[in-house]
């Protein structure tokens, strides 16, 4: 005796597992289903697939999303910027750092069972610590040299050479005793003025995602970048060349903005003195639709075995950006 | 909501689905499919608006569209992989006591499945799309989609299925217990 074939297709039993059909046909699926346990098995085993995919790609979604598809890990970069330029204020400066939510415990204190929350919670921490090491430094700094971060030349210095700069002057020291690589993340915290704990950490994250990759294209070829860069954002990218002058460009890599994809561009002199800047279209110094130099914020990090330091605004103020960018704009 | 924020809303689980999507390589612990999401996203800030569509539906599209280019150039892998309904890859995931892990198994099942296949199953089965938006993002009609995703659960279980067949075999030869060796005695 041959066994009774099912009534119903593949195509209608899928489609019942995953809610797509009418009532009236479900109930009738239903029905059948009840009398026939090989079917009912087979239904039951598609429709654990989904728990079972779930249970292993969720932990992916639960990821913090990497820095360079954040869009808005920027904004605290931007923000950060805003802050270093602007005056300092005289009202006495706490130097307590009190995040807006209750700072986690290290694993080891911690009453959670999970270990995934365990390692969620020390990265936290961490993140937590090194921003509040930032922002006590930079306070210390502001309380010491104040009045010198309004000063718009806040030229930026290799490591290896004393710096003058007030602003990182003692983070580099303290990076200086330090072994490179925790060197150079806790030199870019120290950078990460947000306005709030969320913010720090978006800010670091950013910082450390340039310590990891500082550059992406090298090229003594100004011509082979602009087009390398061009192809990755997807818009023709005029770079500013600085011909008559002694700035010449080493290497670029993309960078997220506020306002979109970016590139951040490097220079460097015969000195082996380094400038960076973050270029992109829509932000124009003269108000038109095509090049603009949008120096957001200052970035450290490691490029040739030297920590190297960058602000990008004031670097460009010195060599007379403003005009060339005028240039480049036709 | 703007639509940065719309796109941020979407990226985690944009980033499981090219995850999954991408499990032919995921040597590169998952990179491979974070740069689909990253072209996506791009994509997706340039074309959403003026296209009209979705958003959702604009950063899956893209997504599916980038991978299937790409697919293309690397096809003889996927071949490889997908020879003997993962008998091979399955072999290359087992581990030194003869099991699969959770990730490896599903991997390999994956890996067995046509590129369509594995996109219709993911987007229907992990990310919960109806048929009509599914079919939207795959640029195909809801027939092909359905013709997709019954082939993709039906391959997907027998391979699941023989995996663990063959575990429960290899489990079973390795409880019992060790033959006697009759040239030794027992003394006291």
């Amino acid at each position: 005796m041959t066994p009774m074939r099912c009534p119903y297709s593949d195509t209608e039993l899928n489609a019942f597992v995953d809610d797509e059909l009418p009532a009236e046909q479900r109930t009738g699926i239903l029905d059948y289903l009840n009398g026939h346990p090989e079917t009912a098995r087979k239904v039951e085993s598609w429709r654990s697939q989904r728990q079972f995919l779930r249970g292993q790609f969720d932990a992916v979604a639960r990821e913090t999303v990497p820095v360079s598809l954040s869009l808005r890990a920027n904004s605290a970069i931007k923000y950060t910027a805003t802050r270093l330029a602007s005056p300092v204020p005289h009202a006495p400066v706490s130097l307590s750092i009190v995040p807006p939510e209750p700072m986690p415990l290290p694993p080891h204190l911690s009453h959670s069972s999970h270990g995934a929350d365990r390692r969620r919670s020390w990265s936290i921490f961490v993140y937590g610590m090194a921003c509040a090491f930032a922002m006590a430094a930079t306070m210390s700094l502001i309380l010491q040299h104040g009045a010198l971060l309004q000063s718009a030349g806040m030229a930026a210095e290799g490591l290896r050479q004393p710096t003058t700069n007030p602003v990182l002057a003692a983070p580099v020291a303290v990076a200086q005793a330090m072994a490179p690589s925790e060197g150079r993340a806790r030199l870019a915290s120290t950078v990460a003025l947000a306005p709030d704990h969320e913010n720090a950490l978006a800010a670091l994250r950013n910082y450390r995602s340039f310590s990891a990759l500082p550059l992406e294209f090298i090229s003594p070829n100004a011509d082979v970048l602009e087009k390398s860069l061009s192809q990755r954002l997807g818009y023709r990218l005029k770079l500013p060349r600085f011909a008559d002058s002694h700035w010449k460009m080493v290497g670029a890599r993309l960078t997220a903005e506020n306002s979109g994809p970016a590139a951040f561009v490097l220079y460097a002199d015969h000195g082996g003195a380094l400038r960076g800047a973050t270029i992109q279209r829509g932000w124009s110094a003269n108000g038109a639709d095509s090049l603009a130099v949008a120096g957001l914020h200052a970035v450290v990090f490691g490029y040739h075995d030297q920590t190297v330091a960058m602000v990008s605004v004031a670097a460009f103020d010195e060599i007379g950006l403003s005009d060339t960018v005028s240039d480049t704009a036709r | 909501m703007d639509l940065r924020q719309e796109i941020e809303t979407h990226t985690p689980k944009l980033r499981r689905f090219a995850r999954a999507l991408t499990v032919g390589s995921k040597a590169d612990g998952g990179r491979s499919g974070d740069d689909l999401v990253h072209e996506s996203i791009l994509r997706a800030l340039k074309f959403a608006r003026p296209s009209g569509m979705d958003v959702r539906l604009s950063l899956y599209a893209s997504l599916v569209g980038l991978h299937r280019q790409q697919s293309r150039a690397k096809s003889h892998l996927l071949q490889n992989l997908r020879a003997g309904h993962g008998a091979h890859a399955a072999a290359m995931g087992r581990d030194i006591s003869g099991t699969m892990s959770g990730q490896t198994l599903v991997d390999v099942a994956l890996a067995a499945l046509d590129l369509e296949e594995r996109a219709a199953m993911l987007l229907v089965v992990l990310e919960g799309f109806n048929y009509a938006d599914a079919a939207v993002v795959m640029d195909m009609t809801r027939e092909t989609l359905q013709a997709n995703l019954v082939r993709a659960r039906a391959t997907f279980a027998r391979v699941v299925d023989g995996i663990h067949a063959q575990d429960s075999q290899s489990g079973a030869r390795a409880s019992q217990p060790a033959k006697r060796v009759r040239h030794l005695r027992l003394v006291k």
